[in-house]
Formats: structure tokens, sequence, C-alpha cells
């Protein structure tokens, strides 16, 4: 069931929020908490029966090994408690995401022919698996102590982050599900369908009916034919708004799910392409995937390094005057490894392989360029001030670059639109326009511009979309600072700096603070009337495939 | 060994990360957080950890390392773990 369907909407939402509501206050808050459960079980078995019972066994094996981790007094013990757990958990997710994926890959290698396995992705175990590492991990490290049952499940199953994140820290969620009272709040309510209506009208309105325009380029580019100038931008352009508006909708549906019955989910974006570099962008993208990454992987992986070297007495980095040995052992292997890995995890095939491999080369670019530009460049004054808007011109095209091999179905296709966008196939435009103006169509032929292919309309319309999402995306406060007086969101970030937005329009920025009133109201219900008017041409969200 | 103020802490914070940054002029202050500034990223917030560790022959975990969030929040871990009992 998605989110953006008539039966969650019309049927499960109401139906679960008002037994919730009615069981909190009548039987108890026990009682909603169970039924939350229940109906949370419900909701992933609405999409595939079959996999309940993984998902249930999943969760019921990672909480006996938490349970004997938390009594084993032995280290060493624990440790293997830990590994064996995490070995189990990252089987099953290995098994179902890349079973076909290896047999493909030793097919094309070594020429034999191995049958694919008829194994179907269960939904959200890439987050699911990822939650319940984090526990495990943290009750070795001696952070947690004691967690009642019920909690864990609603922590890992809940429905509104169940099936594509926020991905969820135990440490912010089993506090709020322990004193959780699961009553009607008019505020928590407020708030919560003023953020369903702007994610339901990102994801239903923007995403799906841009969709429209760039999925048949990508259709293009994926069964051989040459993508040329205009539309390889379009396409690179158009789908990093399309997966920014669908997966940020997602998200605010997700928190808004969650606030309805008073819980608040961890941010999630923060307006990612107004990022100036591209360690500043993964501070803004899928933020929890991020935090998760950094804290279970990149964390651990460069304080064993480090302290690895200095154990020998080698070399470690000392900003400015870091050697270049240590700059690779202790910058470039780990990002690289992190990133990569990053990208393996967001799908099984080559083209997110090369997705993690740009992002890990972007991100050491900017980390040798943070450690030795103080050597040629001292003021930090002058360089934000240039580097401000050269920064962001050049994240944004690493990320527009990125984003084409995220949606492509093999590296070819893709390096096929990043050719057409570096002018390799040439620039096509409209027949239409050669026809009504023949002087300028003449010119522009005289200097090798081609006229055939799409309609003007078609391709005024594309880049009419494209025109106002970038306004909206890189000119416009988020819908987090929109609301940031009523707290959407469990928010790392600084609030000086959500208060302190980059807008083009800072003015908008101040008349655009949400309140619970008949005028945000009426926004909401338009948001909400035009989504489900939308939902006509239902599709799934793009994360959910992970 | 005495057990040093957080004056002496915020010091020798201070220092760690103008070392990190290579910015002599940096000054953080208590309520800094790793958003407020943003050359203090994942690599340079590890850094700024081995050199209060190699200043105080102290030693920090991986849990302790995610946990500081601001300024305030390390000054209170180093003073936590340089405390004489």
């Amino acid at each position: 069931m998605l989110f953006n369907s008539y039966q969650f909407i019309f049927l499960f939402l109401p139906l679960v929020l008002a037994t919730c509501f009615l069981l909190a206050r009548h039987a108890g808050s026990d009682a909603a908490q169970l039924f939350l459960i229940a109906a949370s079980i419900g909701f992933y078995a609405a999409w595939n029966v079959i996999y309940v019972p993984l998902l249930l066994g999943s969760i019921t094996l990672n909480y006996m090994l938490a349970r004997q981790m938390i009594k084993e007094s032995s280290t060493p013990r624990r440790h293997a408690l830990l590994i064996v757990s995490i070995a189990i958990d990252l089987t099953l997710l290995g098994y179902y995401k890349y079973t076909n994926y290896l047999l493909t890959t030793v097919n094309s290698l070594t020429g034999t022919h191995f049958e694919m396995a008829a194994i179907l992705l269960p939904l959200g175990i890439s987050f699911y698996t990822f939650q319940q590492i984090t526990l495990l991990v943290d009750i070795n490290r001696g952070q947690v102590k004691e967690f009642r049952f019920r909690d864990f499940l609603l922590f890992v199953i809940f429905f509104p982050h169940l099936i594509a994140g926020p991905i969820v820290h135990h440490r912010e969620m089993m506090p709020q599900f322990a004193r959780a009272t699961w009553r009607f709040n008019w505020d928590n309510m407020a708030v919560g369908i003023a953020l369903f209506s702007v994610g339901l009208f990102k994801k239903a309105v923007i995403a799906d009916g841009l969709a429209v325009h760039i999925t048949p380029l990508y259709s293009d580019a994926n069964s051989g034919q040459v993508v040329s100038f205009v539309s390889a931008w379009a396409a690179a352009i158009g789908f990093a708004l399309q997966l920014y508006f669908d997966f940020s909708g997602y998200s605010e549906m997700a928190l808004g799910l969650a606030r309805m019955v008073g819980i608040r989910l961890p941010m999630n974006f923060n307006s990612p392409l107004k990022a100036t570099s591209i360690i500043d962008y993964w501070s803004r993208w899928h933020i929890t995937l991020t935090r998760f990454l950094t804290a279970y992987l990149y964390t651990p992986m460069v304080m064993a390094l480090t302290r690895h070297r200095m154990a020998r007495r080698k070399k470690i980095l000392a900003g400015a005057r870091t050697t270049p040995e240590a700059f690779l052992m202790l910058v470039v292997i780990p990002t690289i490894v992190t990133m990569f890995l990053a990208g393996l995890w967001h799908g099984a095939g080559n083209q997110y392989l090369v997705v993690g491999l740009l992002y890990g080369v972007y991100i050491t670019v900017n980390h040798l360029w943070r450690i030795y530009r103080p050597r040629f460049w001292k003021s930090q004054v002058s360089h934000d001030r240039v580097m401000g808007p050269v920064g962001f011109l050049l994240t944004f095209t690493g990320v527009l670059l990125t984003m084409v091999f995220f949606h492509v179905t093999s590296v070819p296709a893709g390096v096929n639109i990043v050719a057409g966008m570096m002018g390799v196939h040439g620039i096509l435009l409209p027949q239409a326009l050669a026809e009504h103006f023949p002087t300028l169509g003449r010119t522009l032929s005289s200097i090798g511009i081609q006229f055939g292919g799409q309609g003007v309309t078609e391709v005024l319309s594309t880049l009419c979309w494209i025109a106002v999402l970038l306004f909206i995306a890189l000119g416009l406060p988020n819908t987090l600072e929109i609301m940031r007086n009523h707290d959407p969101a469990i928010i790392e970030t600084a609030p000086s700096k959500l208060g302190q937005v980059p807008s083009i329009v800072r003015y908008l920025d101040r008349a655009l603070i949400w309140s619970p009133s008949p005028r945000w109201a009426a926004v909401a219900v338009m948001m909400t009337g035009c989504g489900i008017l939308a939902l006509s041409r239902v599709s799934a969200f793009l994360y959910w495939q992970f | 060994m005495t057990t040093p103020t957080d004056d002496d802490i915020l010091n020798t914070i201070t220092q760690a990360f103008r070392d990190v940054f290579d910015d002599p002029s940096f000054t953080p202050t208590l309520d800094m957080s790793r958003q407020d500034e943003p050359r203090w990223d994942s690599m340079n917030h590890l850094n700024a950890f081995f050199a209060l560790e190699a200043q105080y022959g102290i030693r920090f975990g991986v849990a302790e390392v995610e946990e500081v969030q601001r300024i305030s929040d390390l000054v209170r871990l180093v003073h936590e773990k340089t405390s004489v009992i």
C-alpha cells in the first residue's frame, strides 16, 4: 500500500488513527501501541503477505540476540554475538538484494550460464536491517542497557518509516515510545496534516508530473538511442529534481503520519540542492543515511586506521602538513570504501557502483581542497566569498552526473546521457523552430545545430517544469524551515542555520512561516486536493525499490 | 596532575581546531555546533579528537566521538576524562 493511494488516504489512515485514539482514551497507551504494531504489520502485509514472516523473524532473532548481548558480561563473547547477528542480517540482505547481481556478474565475467533466481526484494529490507544493526552495535558499545520488546518491535515496524525511512535511531525513538500517550492532540494533528499534505503534493503533483516528461528521455537512453545536448541536460536536471521532490515528499509524508500520533521522526532533507560543497550536500541529502554511514562505518574505520598508524609511529592527518601517504590511508581509502558501499546499498547494479565511486571521488577531492587550500589561499573570508557560488556550481554539476547513473538501467546508458551533456551527440532543437524562424534556423544549422525530434510544446513544457522547480528547490525555504516554529522533526541542524535561509527571495522566507491558522489550513486543503486529484497516475516512490 | 579547568580545556580545543583548520583566527564559542562551522566535517571532527587525545593522554571511544555535537559537549567529555578523583 502506497502513502499516495486512495486505500491508504481514505481507508487505512482514518481507520488506524480513529482506532488508535479510541484505544488510547478507553483502554490505555499500551493497547494503542499494540494496535499500532498490528496496523503496521497489516500495512506491510498489504504489499506482500509472504514476507511478513521474514520481517517478524528478523525482528525476533535480532531481539533475542540483543537480549543475550545485554546479559553477556564477557566482552569477547559479546563481540562474537555482535558479529554473528550482523552476519545474519547482512546475509539475509545480501541474499535477497544481491544474489542475481552476483550471478549476472559471474556469468558475464566467466561465460557461465547460471540461471537467475526468482527472488522478489522484500520491501524495506535495506532500511529495517540498518535500524536493527544500529541497536546491536550500540549495545556492544555499552550505550543500551534495557529496552522493551514492544518498543523494539515498533521501532523497526512503525508504518510511517518502515518502507523507506527516515532511518531512525533507537536513541530518538525508544524514549518517545515509552512516554507516548497515543491520544488525539490538535497541535500534533495540525502539524501532521500540514506535513503530509506538502509531502503528498510534492510526490503526486510535482515528482509524478515531472516524471511524465523525464521518463521518456531515460527510456531513450536505456534503449541505446543517442541523447542530444538539450535532452541530456533536461534528463539530468529533471531527474535530480524528480528524485528530490519524490524522496523529500515521501519523507515529509512519513514525518506527518508519525506526528499525527505524536511521534517526531528525524529530518531527512535540508534543501540539498542549495549545497555549496559535496560534503555540505551529504549533510543535507538523505541525512539519516549519512549519519548511519558516518557513525557505523566511516568513523570506526578512520579511528581504527589512525590508531593503527599511531601505534606504528606513522604520520596521521596534520592539517595542511598532511603527508600524501597519510592522506591516502586516512582520507582516500575510508571515503571511497564508505561511498562504494553506500552505492551498493542503493541497488544491485554496476550503475550504483559508479554512483558510489563518483561520490567517493568528489568527497575525496573536497577533503583534499579543505586540507591543502590554506597553504596557498590563506584568507577564509575571501575563500568563502569566491567558493560559495563556485562551490555551488561544481556541486550541482557533480550531483547531476551521479543522478544520471542513479536512474539509468546500465552504465552504458548513463555514459550515453553524460556524453550528450558534453555535446558529443550534437545539439538537436525542435523542427518547428526552424520552420517558424527560417533565418534563425539557417544560422543555427550553419554552426552544426540540427533540427528534428520532439515538438516545441514538449520541449518547452519540460523546460518550464525544470525552471519552476529549480526556483522552488533553490530559491524558497524548505518545508521544515517554513514549519520551524512547530518542531516538525527531530532536527540536528542548528536552529540558527535553519533560520539563515540562503533564499533568492528573502522576503518570502519571512512571509512563509507556518502556523495553525485558517490561511495555512486552506493551503493544506488545496495541496491535499491537488495531490488526491493527481493520484490517478499512481506510481511507486523511487526509494521503495531500495 | 591537576584537573584542567573548563577554560583550559576550551583553550586546548581552540588550539586543536586551529591546527586542524589551519586557521589561527578560529575562535569557537561553547554553544557552537557542528552545523555552524562548515569546516567541522566528519574528518576534521575526528582530527580534533586525536589532537585532544595526544594533548591530554586520554582515549575516546567511537560512541563518545559520535555523541559530540557542540563545543560544550567536547569540553564536558574532556572534563570527565581528565578529572582526578
